[in-house]
């Protein structure tokens, strides 16, 4: 699957891409992320809280097998700490994303992130905290600056634009 | 700076057109060095690697790579846009 597909459809981690501290970038990127609104839109709240409350059931042991992956967490504090602070951090991903039309990383809260990863809330306070937000979140939708849906050919219009940028400006890969 | 990505076995390097880390070091909730460093990435490639007729898998991914660096375990993954 192509990035730009993933983003356009509202994959929270594709999503990133656009607003996380980059390392490294070039024109071409520079150029094709200057109106990351493209890709936005206020259908997207829904594969976000999808993936959340996807999260939330498998840390209360309600969906698949609950915490698999640290063990270590689960002996310490009862729960996979880590998995809950993910699981919070989508909900409040999503009610940023329609709120403000943007993700905010490192994120704003990041400092309840980190207590929540070291073990400060209750499994109980975890999923009164997710349902708040995800209330918040779909509240917000109603509201929110964003567009309906992306605008697919506009999309598709920036991605072709930036291969052919790249390839013209890469010696030795264009096409003779 | 550019990380390098063919360590790993990325054969598009010098098509990189950005990365970044996520996971836990995007958002700001990492912990000491317990965790992984996500590196994401994408890549343009050749027009003959994209279009022709050995247009090969445009996905690389190698999860939990150590790097030659730091010995840190490293999930590398690029994409095309």
């Amino acid at each position: 699957m192509k990035w730009a597909g993933l983003a356009a459809k509202g994959n929270p981690s594709a999503l990133h891409f656009l607003f996380a501290p980059l390392e490294f970038t070039t024109n071409t990127w520079d150029h094709f992320s200057a109106r990351p609104e493209l890709f936005l839109a206020k259908g997207h709240v829904k594969p976000f809280l999808g993936f959340a409350d996807d999260q939330m059931k498998r840390l209360l042991g309600q969906k698949g097998q609950k915490n698999v992956y640290r063990a270590e967490l689960e002996d310490k504090y009862g729960y996979d700490t880590k998995y809950a602070m993910h699981v919070i951090r989508l909900y409040g991903e999503a009610k940023e994303l329609m709120e403000q039309g943007r993700i905010t990383l490192p994120r704003p809260n990041r400092d309840e992130l980190i207590e929540i990863r070291r073990g400060k809330y209750s499994l109980a306070e975890i999923r009164e905290l997710g349902s708040q937000l995800e209330s918040e979140a779909l509240t917000a939708q109603a509201t929110s600056p964003l567009p309906d849906k992306v605008d697919r050919d506009a999309i598709s219009l920036l991605l072709a634009d930036a291969h052919l940028r790249f390839w013209s400006a890469s010696e030795g890969q264009s096409i003779p | 700076m550019k990380p390098d990505f063919a360590q790993y076995g990325f054969v598009h390097q010098e098509n990189l057109i950005m990365a970044c880390i996520g996971g836990s070091q995007a958002h700001g909730a990492k912990l000491g060095a317990t965790d992984d460093t996500d590196w994401y990435g994408l890549y343009i490639p050749p027009p003959t690697k994209l279009l022709g007729l050995n247009a090969r898998s445009i996905l690389f991914s190698r999860p939990e790579a150590n790097s030659a660096a730091t010995g840190h375990k490293m999930w590398v993954s690029a994409y095309i846009p």
